[in-house]
């Protein structure tokens, strides 16, 4: 598995979000974004999960062209900006719904998955209900729970206690072993450093740094 | 649950607003001389809330679940920006022939029980005789009725569908619930439609003089159905240029 991006570029009205992003990834690896607000780490991630079609440029995914071969990656879990569920379903119901579209998982693996971040799928509330954290949990649980080949979770560890960090470094690692592209957002530079194997530093739509960790 | 109760809202808001039109427009019937049956209201009373009323309500509750779909993780598990689209559109239309059967039926209901009869086809009174009458056409001395309720109802659940497509394409454009629902009520005022002939001053000039004779001439049907499929495809084709060059920027739920 691996993601391939060639000259990369993205302009909304006008406005360059992207600007010639040209980067490798491997699957068994994690991957850091590191920028400053409105730096363009959120807006790489959603090209790259397919949510936005490029202005030019190609997003190659195991030899599968974005928006030319395939429309979306077809092994993709993602967790962008906010976890967004239907608000009166519990964080069960909400993922065996989700689960249902590719139908390729049971009842069974969708609890294992709510269990691995810390969350009871017996739990009777409803995602309204829910603390940040739980809903943070949740859509991570619901990133994972097909076993995709690319991970793209932006700020996962946000408003996350630190046995809820814990869990998610230990589900990264065991994404990482088995050879999915994990591909992380950060604000945290410590995060990133103790998640990833190389970090790419994006400010103004550009990347300016790559580091191996 | 919060599908259901979307749904449910909006068939009981269709429903509700339904008997209360019908009674209206049996009364308006009887005052005018006419002798109105059970058939009248399932073919041509029922179409009376689907230029406007009821679009708006199937708009809102079609948003909603649109919204759901537009989120991250439903879009990425899609095979396509197209597939997404063209579900939702045969799901809109199931929905608004769900509706509209529904809408058939209660019309049916109210009028049957207001006047007690099934049909009046030869009565010098009906609104048939009277519409054969003023086009010149000699009235037949049968007709197929289960055929006239099927053409009826494909014409109407497409009228009510092309409204709430446009909602629904114009969604997919623009991300803009506020103005969706907007454009609903413009085209509900202004999109003409067979029954409801746009007049400038006076947009709900209901003088459409074929309504039987329209469903009993094959070739008025057909201009009818031709006209409405026009609107259709034409929304079909703008959508689909729109659909797959789509950019999922906003948070939708």
């Amino acid at each position: 598995m691996y993601i391939k991006i060639d000259k990369l570029t993205k302009k909304i009205k006008g406005t360059t979000v992207l600007d010639d992003i040209s980067i490798e990834m491997q699957g068994g690896r994690v991957y850091g974004l590191s920028g400053h607000n409105g730096s363009g780490k959120t807006m790489l991630m959603r090209t790259i999960s397919g949510l936005i079609v490029p202005s030019s440029g190609t997003v190659d995914i195991d030899g599968k062209i974005l928006g030319k071969d395939i429309s979306f990656p077809e092994s993709i879990g993602l967790l962008i900006e906010y976890p967004a569920f239907v608000n009166g379903y519990t964080g069960f119901r909400n993922l065996k719904m989700i689960a249902g579209i590719k139908n390729k998982i049971d009842d069974a693996r969708i609890r294992e998955a709510i269990e691995s971040v810390g969350l009871d799928p017996d739990d009777k509330r409803t995602f309204r209900k829910y603390s940040l954290g739980m809903k943070q949990k949740l859509g991570i649980a619901c990133a994972i729970m097909e076993n995709p080949d690319i991970i793209i979770l932006d700020e996962p560890v946000n408003a996350l206690d630190e046995a809820g960090v814990g869990r998610v470094h230990d589900i990264l690692e065991e994404c990482r072993q088995r050879g999915a592209v994990i591909i992380i957002a950060c604000h945290d530079r410590e995060e990133l450093n103790l998640l990833c194997d190389e970090i790419f530093k994006i400010e103004s739509g550009r990347i300016t740094g790559h580091e191996k960790v | 649950m919060k599908r259901f109760r979307n749904w449910f809202f909006t068939y009981a808001v269709a429903v509700i607003a339904a008997m209360v039109d019908q009674v209206y427009s049996f009364n308006r019937l009887e005052l005018r001389g006419i002798e109105p049956c059970a058939l009248d209201g399932v073919v041509l009373y029922s179409f009376n809330l689907r230029s406007l009323v009821l679009p708006v309500i199937m708009v809102y509750a079609g948003l909603c679940e649109i919204k759901y779909s537009f989120t991250p993780n439903v879009i990425v598990r899609q095979k396509s920006r197209a597939a997404s689209w063209y579900r939702q559109v045969l799901m809109c239309y199931v929905k608004c022939a769900g509706v509209m059967a529904v809408l058939m039926v209660c019309s049916g209901i109210v009028f049957y029980a207001l006047s007690g009869r099934y049909e009046n086809f030869h009565s010098l009174r009906s609104i048939m005789f009277d519409e054969f009458q003023k086009n010149g056409y000699v009235m037949p001395d049968s007709f197929n009725v289960p055929v006239m309720i099927l053409q009826s109802f494909l014409i109407n659940s497409l009228e009510l569908f092309y409204r709430v497509l446009a909602a629904m394409a114009f969604y997919w454009i623009t991300d803009s619930q506020v103005f969706s629902v907007i454009l609903t009520v413009v085209m509900g005022v202004l999109a003409p439609d067979r029954m409801t002939i746009y007049r400038i001053g006076n947009p709900y000039y209901t003088g459409y003089e074929y309504k039987y004779t329209e469903l009993y001439s094959p070739y008025l049907y057909i201009k009818s159905l031709v006209f409405v499929a026009i609107w259709i495809f034409a929304l079909l084709f703008i959508a689909h240029i729109a659909v797959s060059r789509k950019n999922f920027l906003k948070r939708y739920i």
